[in-house]
C-alpha cells in the first residue's frame, strides 16, 4: 500500500530513462512513453487520494530507516490535493506537447530530449510534494530546477537561452540558500523530518538561530517561487520558454516554491515564543503585497501576450504567499486554495496563448488583433479563464481571493485586504487589453472581412478546455478542495 | 408566509431560460437573423409569463425561496423573491420583451447580431438573478456577471470611441466591484452570514467607525451602477452603445440594478434604524440631492439627445434613493413608484430617440427643428414621456413626485421638498425647449422622415400609452400602488413575509 508513494516517483523516472533508449529513431515512441508514464502516475495518485481521504495520512520510510533519520515519503490531505492538481495538469500538458513540440523542434532527437526532461519533471514534482523531510525536498527541488532550465532553453532561441541561464544562476543560488538553511536547522534541532520538526518546535527555547535558519530556507524557496523582489528570472523564462513549459513553470513550479514556504510557515506557527516571528511575517507580507502590485502593473505595461501572463504570475504568487504569511485561519486556507486555483488558471492561460502562438506565430497584442475570430476556441478559453484570474465570481480566482481577503481582515490587516482587491482591479486592466485585442479592435482598419476559422489541433484544444472548465468548476464547487484544506489548517493552528 | 410547491422553482428557471437562450443563439450563430429574432422574442415572452405566474402570491404578500447550493459556509447561492425584488423583475422582464421586439428592427443590418443577442440575454439573466437574490452574495455574483456581459454591448460598434467608452465603463464598474467585495467580506466577518432580512443584519454593537466605513464601501460599490455623483462619469459615454442597449441597460436594467442594490443595503443589511443611528441617512440624502440637481444641470448643457437622456437618468434615479431613505410611508411609496415609473418614461424616451435616429438620422438636439411635422407619431410618444419625466399632472411622473414630496413633508424635510421642486423645474428646463423646437420651429432640411415598421413604433407608443394610463386610470395604477404599499409596510414595520 505505502509503496504507491514510491511508484508515483519511480514510474516517470523510468520513463525518463527509457524514452531516449527506445525512441532513438522515432520521437512518437518517446511521446508515448511520456504519456504512459504520466497516465500511470496519475492513476496511482487518484488511487492514493482515495486512500488518504478515507484513512488519513500515509507515509513510507525509504529503506526502513526510522523516520527521523531516513528519507520519508508522506501524503497528507494537502499533499494529495496538490498532487491531484499537479499531475492532472502534468498529464494534460504532456498531451498538449505533442503537436506543439512537433512544430517547435523539427529535429527528432531534440524532441526525445524534450520528453525525457518532461518525464523528469513529472517524477520530481510529486516527489517534492510528498517529501517528508527537508533534505528530500531539496534534492527533488534541484532535480526539477535543472530539468526546467534545460526545457526553457530547448528551443535554442537567443532570448530563451539567456532566460534559462539566468534561471539557472538564480535558482542554484536559491538552492544553496535552502541547503544552508536546512543544515543550520538540523544542527539546532537535530532532525530534518518535517513531522519531527513540527513536534520539536513547541519545545525550542533558543528561538533565534532556528528562526534565522527557517528564514534562510524561506528566502531560498522565495527565489523558486519568484516572490518579489526575487522574481527577476521569471518574466523572461516564462515568456520565452516553449508554451507547454511556460504552463508548467507558471502553473506548477513557482507554486511548488510557495508550497515550500507554506511548509516553513507551518513550522513557524508552532513556535511558542513570538519574539521575532511577527517581524519575519511582516516582511513576507509586505514582499507579497509589493509582488501583487508590481506584477499587475508590469503586466499592464507589457505588449507580449506571454509576458503579460508571466507578470501576472508574479502578481498571483503574491496572493498565495500573502495568504500563507498572514497565517490566520482564512488566510492559510486562501493561500493553499490559490495554489490549486492559480495552477489551473495559469496553465490554461499559457496553453491557450501557446495555441495562438502555434497557429499564428504572433506574440504581441498588436499583432494578435482580431485573432478571436480566427481561433474562436483557443481565444474563447483565454477569455473565460481570464475572468478567473481577474476574480469575477463564480470562477475559481474569486474564491481564493475571498478567503485571502477574509484572512487579511481576520489578522487585523485591513490595508492588505485593500491591496489584494487593488491587485484584482489592476488585473482587470490587463485582462481588458487582451480581450480588446482578441475581439474588439477593428481588424483591417474597420473593413469587414470574414476571417476563415483556423483552429489549433484537437490534441491542444482538449487539454485547454478541460483546464478552462476546471477553473470554473473549482470556483462553483469550491467546497471539494476546501473541505480537505480546512481539516489540514485546523490541524496546524 | 413562504410558499412551497413548484412556484419557488420559477426563480432559478427564469434565470436559466435567459442564459440558455443566450447559448442557443450562440450555437445558431451562423443561421439567418430571423431564427435569432424568434428565439429572442419567444424567450422574452416565456420569461414574462414565468414572472407573471408569481404575481398572485406576491399580491397576497407571500415570498418564494429556493436554495441551490452552498458556496461559502452559511452563504448559499439562493433565490428568494419579495415585493421589492418582484417589482424589479417585473419591470425588467416586461421591458425586456419590448426591447427584444424593438431590437429585431433596429439591429436588422448589424454586423454581429449573434454576439449582440448572446450578451444581451446573459445580461437579462443576470438582472433577474439580481432581482431574485436571497442574499448579498447571490446579488454580488450576478452583479459581477452583469458588469462583464455589458462590456461587449457597449463596445459593439467596435470603433475606437466605443472601446474607450467601454474601457471607462469597465474600469468604473470593476472599481465598484472590488469595493463591493471588500464590503461583503467585512459584512460576512461581522454577521457570519449575508442573508437579506428586513430591519438589517448588521449588529449595532459593532464599532461605528467600521460600520460607517462599510457603508461608504457599499455606496462606492453600488454607486457606480446607480450613477450617484461623483461615480456617474461612465454613463453618458456609454450611450455610444446601440439604442436598444441604452434603453434596456442604461435606463432600466444596469442602473436599476445599482439602485436596487442600494435599496437592499439600506433596508435589509443596515436597516433604516441603524442608518439613522449612524447619521448616514443625512449623507445619503445630501448625495441624492446633489445628484438630482447636478444631473439636471449637466443635462441642460448637452447637445446630443442620448447624452441628455443619460444625464436625465442620472438625476431621476436619485429620487428613488431620496424617497426610501426619508423612511416615511409616503416617501418609500414614492421611491418605489419612481423606480417603476422612471423606467417606463425613460425607456419610452430612448425608444423614441432610436426611432428618431432611424427615421431622420437626427441625433443632435440642434437638428430637431420641425420633427413634430415630419414624424408626428414618434414625437407624440416622445412628448408624453418627456412631460411624464417633468412630472406633468395626468402622467405617471406626477404621481411618484407627488408621493415623494408628501414623504418629504411627513419627514419634516422641507429642504428636500425644495430639491424635488427645483429638480422638476430643471427637468422642464431641458425637455420643454426640445418640444418647442420639435413642434414650433421650422425644419432645416426638406428631407422627409422615413416610414418605420410597427416593430419599432409599437414599443414607443405602448410605453408612452403606459405613461398616460398610469397617470390617469386608477385601476391601472392600483397594481404598482398596492405593491409599493406592501413594500413600505414591510420596510417600516419589519414585516417579514
Amino acid at each position: 500500500m505505502e509503496k504507491i508513494l514510491l511508484l508515483i516517483v519511480i514510474i516517470p523516472l523510468m520513463g525518463a530513462i527509457i524514452a531516449p533508449l527506445l525512441g532513438q529513431k522515432k520521437s512518437q515512441a518517446a511521446f508515448m512513453i511520456a504519456l504512459i508514464a504520466a497516465l500511470l502516475s496519475w492513476s496511482l495518485i487518484v488511487f492514493l487520494a482515495g486512500q488518504v481521504f478515507s484513512h488519513g495520512r500515509i507515509s513510507y520510510p525509504l529503506g526502513n530507516w526510522g523516520a527521523s533519520w531516513g528519507i520519508e515519503l508522506a501524503a497528507d490531505y494537502l499533499t494529495v490535493v496538490l498532487l491531484l492538481t499537479v499531475n492532472s495538469i502534468g498529464l494534460l500538458i504532456t498531451i498538449y506537447s505533442y503537436s506543439y513540440i512537433e512544430k517547435l523542434l523539427p529535429e527528432a532527437k531534440r524532441r526525445i530530449y524534450y520528453y525525457c526532461l518532461l518525464c523528469m519533471l513529472l517524477a520530481a514534482m510529486p516527489a517534492f510534494l510528498m517529501a517528508g523531510d527537508l533534505f528530500t525536498m531539496f534534492v527533488y527541488l534541484s532535480l526539477f530546477s535543472l530539468a526546467a532550465v534545460a526545457l526553457i532553453a530547448i528551443g535554442r532561441e537567443r532570448q530563451a537561452i539567456l532566460a534559462g541561464l539566468r534561471y539557472l544562476i538564480l535558482s542554484t543560488t536559491g538552492g544553496v540558500l535552502i541547503l544552508l538553511g536546512i543544515a543550520l536547522l538540523s544542527y539546532f534541532t537535530g532532525t530534518m523530518n518535517l513531522n519531527e520538526l513540527t513536534k520539536r518546535m513547541a519545545h525550542i527555547t533558543n528561538v533565534k538561530p532556528v528562526l534565522v535558519a527557517i528564514s534562510i530556507i524561506i528566502i531560498g524557496f522565495g527565489v523558486k517561487a519568484a516572490l518579489f523582489p526575487l522574481h527577476l528570472w521569471l518574466p523572461d523564462a516564462h515568456g520565452f520558454a516553449p508554451s507547454p513549459i511556460s504552463a508548467i513553470l507558471s502553473g506548477i513550479l513557482i507554486e511548488l516554491g510557495a508550497y515550500g514556504i507554506l511548509r516553513c510557515v507551518f513550522l513557524l506557527v508552532q513556535l511558542k515564543s513570538r519574539e521575532i516571528y511577527p517581524f519575519i511575517n511582516n516582511i513576507l507580507c509586505w514582499m507579497s503585497v509589493l509582488a501583487i502590485i508590481y506584477g499587475a502593473v508590469g503586466a499592464i505595461l507589457q505588449q507580449d501576450l506571454k509576458l503579460i501572463l508571466a507578470y501576472s504570475s508574479v502578481s498571483q504568487i503574491g496572493y498565495i504567499v500573502l495568504g500563507i504569511a498572514l497565517s490566520s485561519y482564512y488566510g492559510l486556507l486562501g493561500g493553499m486554495l490559490h495554489i490549486i486555483n492559480h495552477a489551473v488558471m495559469k496553465s490554461a492561460l499559457f496553453l491557450s496563448a501557446g495555441a495562438l502562438l502555434y497557429k499564428t506565430d504572433k506574440r504581441t497584442l498588436k499583432e494578435l488583433e482580431g485573432v478571436g475570430k480566427q481561433m474562436p476556441y483557443s481565444a474563447g478559453a483565454l477569455a473565460l479563464t481570464g475572468i478567473a484570474i481577474v476574480g469575477i465570481p463564480p470562477a475559481c480566482g474569486f474564491v481564493s481571493e475571498w478567503y485571502i481577503c477574509m484572512g487579511a481582515i481576520q489578522a487585523g490587516r485591513m490595508g492588505f485586504a485593500i491591496c489584494v482587491l487593488g491587485g484584482s482591479f489592476l488585473s482587470t486592466i490587463y485582462y481588458l487589453r487582451i480581450i480588446n485585442a482578441l475581439y474588439f479592435k477593428p481588424v483591417n482598419g474597420g473593413k469587414d472581412t470574414r476571417v476563415a476559422i483556423n483552429e489549433a489541433p484537437l490534441g491542444m484544444l482538449v487539454p485547454i478546455w478541460i483546464l478552462t472548465f476546471a477553473s470554473l468548476w473549482l470556483g462553483i464547487f469550491n467546497r471539494w478542495p476546501l473541505q480537505w484544506l480546512e481539516k489540514m489548517v485546523a490541524g496546524i493552528l | 408566509m413562504v410558499c412551497g410547491g413548484v412556484f419557488p422553482l420559477i426563480l432559478p428557471l427564469t434565470v436559466l431560460v435567459s442564459y440558455l437562450t443566450a447559448f442557443l443563439i450562440w450555437i445558431l450563430r451562423d443561421k439567418p437573423a430571423q431564427i435569432h429574432n424568434r428565439a429572442a422574442v419567444g424567450s422574452a415572452l416565456i420569461n414574462l409569463a414565468l414572472v407573471l405566474c408569481l404575481l398572485p402570491g406576491i399580491w397576497r404578500e407571500a415570498a418564494f425561496s429556493c436554495n441551490l447550493f452552498t458556496f461559502i459556509p452559511s452563504v448559499d447561492i439562493a433565490f428568494r423573491v419579495d415585493g421589492l425584488g418582484y417589482l424589479f423583475a417585473l419591470i425588467a422582464s416586461f421591458y425586456w420583451l419590448l426591447t427584444a421586439i424593438y431590437s429585431v428592427e433596429y439591429m436588422r443590418n448589424d454586423k454581429f447580431p449573434a454576439r449582440y443577442w448572446f450578451f444581451l440575454f446573459l445580461c437579462m439573466g443576470s438582472v433577474l438573478g439580481i432581482a431574485f437574490a436571497a442574499n448579498l452574495f447571490t446579488l454580488f455574483l450576478f452583479y459581477e456577471i452583469l458588469t462583464i456581459c455589458t462590456y461587449p454591448l457597449i463596445v459593439h460598434a467596435q470603433t475606437p470611441q466605443a472601446i474607450k467608452a467601454g474601457r471607462k465603463y469597465l474600469v468604473y464598474s470593476m472599481a465598484g466591484g472590488t469595493a463591493l467585495m471588500l464590503s461583503l467580506v467585512i459584512t460576512y466577518l461581522l454577521c457570519g452570514h449575508l442573508d437579506f432580512r428586513p430591519g438589517g443584519i448588521l449588529p449595532d454593537s459593532a464599532s461605528y467607525s467600521i460600520l460607517r466605513l462599510l457603508f461608504i464601501t457599499f455606496m462606492v460599490g453600488f454607486g457606480v451602477k446607480s450613477v450617484i455623483f461623483p461615480l456617474h462619469g461612465w454613463l453618458p459615454d456609454a450611450m455610444i452603445a446601440p439604442t436598444p442597449v441604452s434603453a434596456i441597460l442604461h435606463a432600466v436594467a444596469v442602473v436599476k440594478a445599482g439602485v436596487y442594490g442600494i435599496l437592499r443595503i439600506v433596508i435589509d443589511i443596515f436597516g433604516l434604524q441603524l442608518l439613522q443611528k449612524l447619521h448616514l441617512n443625512e449623507w445619503l440624502l445630501a448625495l441624492a440631492g446633489i445628484t438630482i440637481i447636478g444631473g439636471s444641470l449637466m443635462a441642460l448643457r448637452q447637445t446630443n439627445l442620448k447624452k441628455m437622456l443619460a444625464y436625465s437618468t442620472i438625476s431621476q434615479l436619485s429620487y428613488i434613493i431620496l424617497g426610501v431613505v426619508m423612511a416615511t410611508p409616503s416617501g418609500i411609496i414614492g421611491g418605489i413608484l419612481q423606480m417603476l415609473y422612471q423606467s417606463v418614461m425613460k425607456i419610452s424616451l430612448f425608444f423614441c430617440a432610436g426611432a428618431i435616429y432611424r427615421q431622420t438620422g437626427v441625433s443632435e438636439i440642434a437638428d430637431m427643428g420641425g420633427l413634430g411635422e415630419k414624424i408626428p407619431l414618434t414625437m407624440f410618444a416622445f412628448s408624453i414621456a418627456a412631460l411624464g419625466t417633468i412630472g406633468f399632472p395626468g402622467t405617471a411622473g406626477f404621481i411618484s413626485k407627488w408621493y415623494l414630496a408628501m414623504g418629504a413633508m411627513e419627514a419634516g424635510r422641507f429642504f428636500m421638498v425644495g430639491v424635488i421642486i427645483s429638480g422638476t423645474l430643471l427637468n422642464a428646463g431641458y425637455y420643454l425647449p426640445l418640444l418647442y423646437k420639435a413642434f414650433f420651429q421650422e425644419s432645416l432640411t426638406r428631407q422627409k422622415g422615413q416610414a418605420l415598421s410597427l416593430l419599432m413604433t409599437g414599443p414607443c407608443l405602448l410605453t408612452a400609452g403606459l405613461v398616460l394610463a398610469l397617470g390617469l386610470c386608477l385601476w391601472v395604477h392600483k397594481l404598482p400602488l398596492h405593491l409599493a404599499q406592501n413594500i413600505a409596510e414591510g420596510v417600516l414595520y419589519f414585516k417579514c413575509p
